[in-house]
């Protein structure tokens, strides 16, 4: 008895490829890139930048991606992790993908240096609808490593001035060295024209001389009208709980305010089932969402 | 109840020639069936000589034949990395061969529709899954009506029959008709209807010919109809009590429900129900090598498992048994409903009987029907 | 042994179960109690009566074959009292969490019940309706409907409880034997490879048999870490037979041979041979006449300094 079952491959190490000769497609495979170059974010180092390239010019000239929108990385023998894309389409190649040390994948991405090769698909997910934004106040509101996200789409919007009116930036994290982003926030950012650009931290040390105080705090403070604006959040999740009560208490609506999800994926292209909640899968559905839309969700994430 | 498509063609095949059949389609690709094997009735890939252990008796196997269309573990690329003298490092990714043509031997007609709901998941959207896509080009379903269903059966909750054809490129309906016993190996014969023009290209093939698949005898076309009918109208046991599932929209009010609580308490977190589910899709992908080479592969994984939405730095949006058996039944019933306009299930009973528990679907749509909104 | 089943017995033992939970969950003894309650289709399923009127779903019939103990480890979390009912093996099951340290005795009220057998669900609901019938109300049950560890059951009496349901039931010693073993002792350990690889190549990786096992009892199963990855997620020969080895490995010297891995296995792998022969290992190894049975002091279960095959090896 040697059963071949249906599911369980035939014996042997590796796991069952049917025999056969047409090649399958690529939907799931991705294109071979090459880490160009490695910044740290943080004086911890917990947060960096990885600058890279695809090693097929077709294969970048294909790409083309909206703020808003992920990329699967893969480590190879490691595993593959939704990232959010950190520049700007309008910045062109290489990408820039900003990305906090959390487990295996984003682990295996911290050990490894320029020059490494690493699995690049997408783009996946929705984008911030810039086109309804027109004319508006914007509001950037994030945290930490939240700003990695808001990044793209602030240098988009830059970008793209003349489109908005006011740009506000809110932007915190634990202490001064745990600041992403540095050279946008302290002179990029704020030479632009009708830009402001305030920052806090949790904690200061002896170098700060700027506010001490939680984000949504901090927010309140600054009262930001709500009168022909949109806000855009995004941060960890004790951060945008209340963060979002804070823009309520602003006057903003479910519809004024933007954010994005954060869910376990693992084919990014709304098949695995991972990140179902409800009848949406954030990974093709999201991960941007206006907080009406998310109110209609099951509370699962 | 959906119109019925006109046959493409429509043969006898006598059971004697059976086994010669089959044996004339393993020829040209794999075929799988459900074979008997330690008591358990199994779907398996037919090996050489095996054509009369099939056993198109039994009524479920116990594992369904997802595994033709979704492999518990597919491979989906090779990758193997190297170093070159200076260091400078290099990648290369070989998509994995396309799969053999299977054909699926002897699945019911619940199981046939089931290959449907997959399509759904995998090849409509902005992304066409084409690994899915070319085992699915591949595929070719022969399903046999129930004679029997069993007692866990409740496919006509749905909307489908024993006698049903969705999904099937040629149904084999046993010519005695529906009835208990199986009927006498040696006389009996079915009717072959194809009803894709893959499965009239099966049954004109000349190997089909070869192997006794004969044209219906002048004047037994009245039979035919009157055979295929009655499959068509037969109840299930479980389908006749649960009456058409109905319960899509009223789960819209019920994410928040203890009903969750109370069903869930029983539950003990093991995979079954969604490995011998059908319609129950859900992957993970990973990674098996060494020394810079590998594969990377995409394996079954199930709602049930504590750690199937646990993220890498630690939070878990569905750490209680509540939440992920909550997740299985609303996707079944509602979230899938929501998105396809169908449920995810096809009543074929697995979960009934294999779940250690008693914790199944029929009994959840009963118990949600009676909930207070 | 397969025990003669006593249908009034057990008829009057549910009566006396549902008044005695009622009392325990009346006067907050307990404030949730563990039972089985009648099914969809007519079999026991587990149930969780928190209220007394709940207590009257409860039923005691040859059909209660789950182990309950394992519902325990959901309740680990929290300070209420938990009432749960067991027959003899259900108490080894119970034992085994006890000593294994994974819920405090003192938050548990046990009600025992003496067994005069329990009869495999899967075989009495496939019987004709009249058959079913007659084996339930009847008692008139054949041999082969009985589960299997009722073939080898010596402990038909719980060994733990608070109150004790009806007399105990005769409890003679039933000699253990592993004919499954000693056909595998008799292969080459080629054809033991093969063979074990033929079975757990139909493992379709549900793990129903490690979460139903009341042995199977740690915190965080290694099968399930990422990293360390200790099994692999592909269903490849090599990693289906780690998954088997290392639970058989983790489980050796605590099976307390109760079958449910194998009962509940979908694809029918006989699971049991490998547990068998760690219990046959035991009792040549070490002398222990009832290795499936918990004890204070287990052969692979503590560590002395007198240990006498320490002797040379520090």
């Amino acid at each position: 008895m040697n059963a071949n079952l249906v599911g369980p491959g035939p014996s042997g190490e590796t796991p069952v490829v049917f025999g056969g000769s047409a090649a399958a497609g690529r939907l799931l495979v991705p294109e071979v890139a090459t880490i160009i170059d490695i910044r740290d974010e943080t004086a911890s180092g917990d947060v960096k930048t990885f600058k890279v390239r695809m090693d097929r010019p077709e294969a970048e000239e294909a790409w083309s991606h909206l703020p808003g929108q992920c990329a699967m990385v893969s480590v190879f023998g490691v595993g593959e992790a939704m990232i959010s894309i950190t520049s700007s389409p309008t910045r062109g190649w290489p990408l820039e993908l900003s990305i906090k040390r959390v487990g295996r994948v984003t682990g295996a991405l911290h050990d490894s240096q320029a020059g490494d090769k690493i699995g690049l698909r997408g783009p996946y997910g929705n984008r911030f609808p810039t086109e309804e934004w027109k004319g508006k106040n914007l509001l950037f509101v994030a945290g930490g490593i939240g700003l990695a996200p808001v990044r793209c789409l602030i240098d988009y919007c830059l970008a793209h001035r003349d489109q908005f009116g006011h740009v506000d930036i809110v932007y915190g994290a634990r202490s001064p060295g745990d600041l992403c982003f540095k050279d946008c926030i302290f002179n990029r950012w704020s030479r632009q024209k009708d830009t402001t650009v305030s920052l806090t931290v949790d904690k200061g040390d002896e170098t700060w001389t700027g506010p001490t105080a939680l984000v949504p705090m901090f927010l309140e403070e600054l009262g930001p009208s709500p009168k022909n604006a949109v806000a855009i959040t995004c941060g960890p999740p004790i951060m945008i709980k209340f963060t979002l009560q804070s823009l309520a208490k602003l006057g903003f609506t479910d519809d004024q305010i933007v954010t994005t999800l954060e869910l376990k994926m693992q084919c990014g292209v709304g098949k695995c089932g991972r990140c179902n909640i409800g009848d949406k899968y954030v990974c093709v559905d999201g991960p941007v969402f206006t907080l009406s839309q998310i109110k209609e969700l099951p509370n699962e994430f | 109840m959906a119109s019925i498509p006109v046959p493409k063609a429509t043969k006898l095949v006598p059971r004697t020639g059976l086994g010669a059949w089959i044996r004339a389609l393993t020829a040209g690709s794999t075929v799988m069936a459900p074979v008997k094997d330690e008591g358990k009735s199994l779907f398996r890939e037919l090996e050489p000589g095996e054509e009369d252990l099939i056993d198109l008796h039994t009524v479920h196997t116990v594992n369904s034949p997802k595994g033709a269309i979704l492999p518990q573990t597919e491979a989906l690329l090779t990758y193997q990395s190297t170093t070159d003298g200076e260091g400078g490092k290099s990648l290369r990714l070989e998509p994995t061969a396309g799969p053999r043509p299977v054909i699926l031997f002897g699945v019911r007609p619940c199981d046939a529709a089931a290959v449907e709901l997959f399509n759904n998941v995998f090849l409509t959207g902005d992304f066409v899954d084409d690994h899915y896509k070319s085992r699915r080009d591949g595929l070719t379903v022969v399903a046999v009506a129930c004679r029997q269903p069993a007692k866990a059966c409740f496919c006509t909750a749905f909307d489908l029959s024993p006698g049903g054809e969705r999904g099937a490129d040629v149904v084999l309906y046993d010519r005695s008709g529906p009835g208990r016993g199986t009927p006498d190996a040696g006389s009996g014969a079915f009717y072959a209807v194809a009803y894709t023009d893959k499965g009239e290209a099966l049954l004109e093939s000349s190997e089909a010919a070869a192997a006794g698949v004969a044209p219906v005898p002048a004047g037994e076309g009245q039979d035919l109809g009157r055979v295929v009918a009655a499959y068509r109208g037969l109840e299930t046991p479980l389908g006749a009590k649960l009456g058409r599932v109905d319960v899509a929209s009223k789960l819209d009010n019920l994410f928040e429900s203890p009903y969750w609580e109370k069903v869930a308490a029983r539950c003990i977190s093991c995979g079954t129900c969604t490995f011998v589910c059908p319609t129950c899709y859900c992957f993970g992908v990973a990674d098996c090598g060494a020394g810079g080479g590998g594969v990377r592969f995409r394996y079954w994984d199930s709602c049930k498992f504590p750690q199937f939405m646990l993220m890498a730095a630690g939070h878990n949006p569905r750490p209680a048994k509540k939440a992920r058996t909550r997740q299985r039944f609303m996707h079944k019933l509602n979230y899938y409903h929501h998105r396809y306009g169908e449920y995810l299930c096809v009543g074929c009973g697995r979960c009934v009987e294999s779940c250690p528990v008693g914790l199944h679907l029929p009994q959840v749509v009963g118990e949600v029907r009676g909930l207070e909104q | 042994m397969p025990r003669k089943l006593d249908v009034k017995t057990l008829g009057q033992a549910q009566g006396a179960l549902r008044a005695e939970a009622r009392r325990l969950l009346t006067d907050g003894t307990v404030s949730v109690f563990l039972g089985h309650e009648e099914g969809w289709d007519g079999l026991p399923v587990a149930f969780f009566a928190a209220t007394p009127e709940e207590a009257g779903r409860l039923v005691w019939n040859p059909l209660v074959a789950f182990n309950l103990a394992k519902y325990l480890l959901d309740r680990l979390a929290g300070e209420e009292k938990v009432g749960i009912v067991v027959n003899g093996c259900g108490s080894l099951a119970l034992d085994r969490i006890l000593k294994d340290h994974r819920f405090p005795r003192e938050r548990l009220y046990v009600v025992g019940i003496p067994c005069t057998g329990l009869l495999d669900p899967e075989k009495v609901l496939a019987l004709p309706d009249e058959e079913r019938e007659r084996v339930l109300e009847g008692g008139e049950a054949g041999e082969d409907l009985y589960l299997k560890r009722c073939g080898w059951c010596d402990a038909p009496n719980p060994v733990v409880y608070d109150t004790l349901i009806g007399d105990p039931v005769p409890d003679e010693p039933v000699a253990q034997e592993y004919p499954r073993v000693v056909e595998l002792e008799a292969m080459t350990p080629e054809e033991r490879f093969e063979h074990f690889k033929g079975l757990y190549e139909k493992c379709i990786r549900c793990f129903a048999c490690r979460n139903v096992c009341p042995a199977c009892n740690c915190r965080e199963c290694s099968l399930d870490q990422w990293e360390p990855l200790w099994m692999g997620r592909s269903t490849g020969a090599s990693e289906q037979l780690m998954y088997h080895f290392i639970r058989a490995f983790d489980v050796a010297g605590r099976c307390i041979r109760c079958g449910e891995c194998e009962r509940v296995c979908s694809v029918g792998i006989p699971l049991m041979e490998l547990n068998d022969k760690f219990l046959k290992d035991i009792s040549e190894l070490f002398g222990v006449k009832r290795p499936h049975v918990p004890a204070d002091i287990e052969p692979l279960g503590q560590f002395a300094l007198e240990d006498p095959d320490l002797e040379g090896a520090v």
